[in-house]
């Protein structure tokens, strides 16, 4: 039963209440927080050496992840490099799941993508197949060659410092 | 962490750097080797060696171009190559055994397609004194190229050509405009005849031009020479090559000018 009959808005269900765009009165709060790591309270939160420094020092003391011509002055396409890489980082590290101790590298040669990987399990015929596996279903995917390389590199070794 | 790959590396330092490392590839830490480490030093903490190094990762490398590679492939081109000939010593020698030059632009970048939508604009230029033309077919081909393609001041005939979607195409379409242009000009139609151009200077259309008609108003005779001479003088005047910085008179215009000043004062008897 529906104790309140009088009132309209009781029968009508949230989600057909018609959106409306209202006007907000309180400061922009314009705190960067991506790709900064909170220190731990007992200081063992291990950090790659990537993510020890913060997005600023891109160019300064750390590289790019990504490397390509898109971004350079009269170039197209930017930001479908941008949108392929992150398709190739989803893919990467659903496929390799659990091994990838720190970030991909990925490069564009020409029509050529370079992805590096760091796998911290022995390079095996598993490792291999599925190296082999996401080549093929990347280039499927992106319509040009894919080449990845897979190197060795233990969880612990791939750390930094600790915070 | 060297005592890894002992066998490996002793075969790299072994053999030829070249070989192992013929083209641009992704750095490879066991392929490499030299002791490497890359990266900031924050306190307490060491830069990660060349086997936990993203950043070696990520940057361009250039191992493939040491000198001795450069020289290897500079010894292997050498066969192909053929001395520089003697005789286009000077740029004017260039121009006068290729007198049409061809500017196109080739563009390189990272992408599935090669292909560049501004790589297909094709600009030749040409000097026209290395053509073969009278004084009527100057003239015409100038007057046909419009003032935007032929540069009075160094007698540069340019020609850009876009309208094509491949760079051959706009190429073979430049060519045909060249040689249409050419021999277009060389035509006299029966309007180019002397009765439109009674007087005919071969530059300026006298009777076309407003002087003219101001003559007529005046009801003078053609053949005196006060008028022969007021032509002369507009001719001249309208002839001038533009000058390189505006509002600066050179010696030939303030001639020109005065020359123009006294047929008309003639003219009008005053």
């Amino acid at each position: 039963m529906i104790r309140n009959t009088n009132s309209l808005r009781a029968l009508v269900p949230r989600f057909q209440h018609q959106p409306v765009c209202q006007f907000h009165a309180s400061p922009a709060c314009n705190k960067a927080t991506a790709g900064r790591h909170k220190v731990s309270k007992m200081l063992n939160k291990p950090l790659t050496y990537d993510q020890a420094f913060k997005p600023n020092l891109i160019g300064v003391k750390k590289g790019w992840l990504s490397v390509h011509t898109g971004n350079l002055r009269g170039e197209q396409g930017s930001y479908q490099f941008t949108y392929e890489d992150e398709l190739i980082r989803k893919f990467c590290v659903g496929t390799f799941y659990r091994m990838l101790p720190t970030d991909i590298v990925i490069k564009r040669r020409f029509n050529v993508i370079e992805i590096t990987l760091l796998c911290n399990t022995v390079v095996t015929s598993k490792v291999l197949f599925l190296k082999a596996y996401s080549e093929r279903l990347l280039s499927a995917f992106l319509k040009c060659h894919i080449k990845m390389h897979v190197f060795k590199l233990n969880n612990e070794d791939a750390i930094y410092k600790y915070i | 962490r060297i005592a890894r790959h002992p066998s490996f590396l002793a075969d790299t330092l072994e053999g030829e750097w070249s070989d192992i490392w013929p083209l641009p590839n992704q750095f490879n830490p066991y392929l490499v080797p030299l002791p490497l480490r890359m990266g900031h030093t924050q306190k307490f903490c060491v830069s990660p060696d060349k086997y936990t190094s993203v950043e070696l990762l990520k940057v361009q490398n250039f191992l493939h171009l040491t000198p001795p590679a450069i020289k290897k492939h500079c010894a292997a081109l050498k066969k192909f190559c053929t001395p520089f000939p003697k005789e286009l010593e000077t740029q004017q020698d260039c121009e006068r055994e290729f007198p049409v030059e061809t500017h196109t632009v080739d563009y390189v970048a990272a992408g599935k397609t090669p292909r560049n939508p501004a790589a297909r604009v094709v600009t030749k230029t040409i000097r026209l004194s290395n053509l073969v033309l009278d004084h009527h077919a100057r003239l015409k081909l100038t007057q046909l190229a419009g003032k935007e393609r032929y540069n009075r001041s160094n007698d540069i005939l340019t020609i850009k050509v876009d309208r094509c979607p491949v760079k051959k195409q706009n190429k073979d379409f430049a060519d045909y405009l060249l040689t249409a242009l050419y021999f277009e000009s060389w035509k006299t139609e029966p309007w180019e005849s002397k009765e439109h151009t009674s007087h005919s200077d071969g530059y300026y259309w006298w009777e076309d031009s407003a002087s003219y008609q101001n003559v007529k108003n005046l009801s003078l005779s053609w053949d005196s020479p006060t008028v022969e001479k007021y032509r002369e003088s507009v001719r001249e005047l309208k002839l001038e090559p533009e000058p390189e910085k505006l509002g600066i008179l050179t010696e030939e215009r303030k001639e020109a000018v005065s020359n123009y000043k006294d047929s008309v004062i003639k003219l009008l008897n005053l």
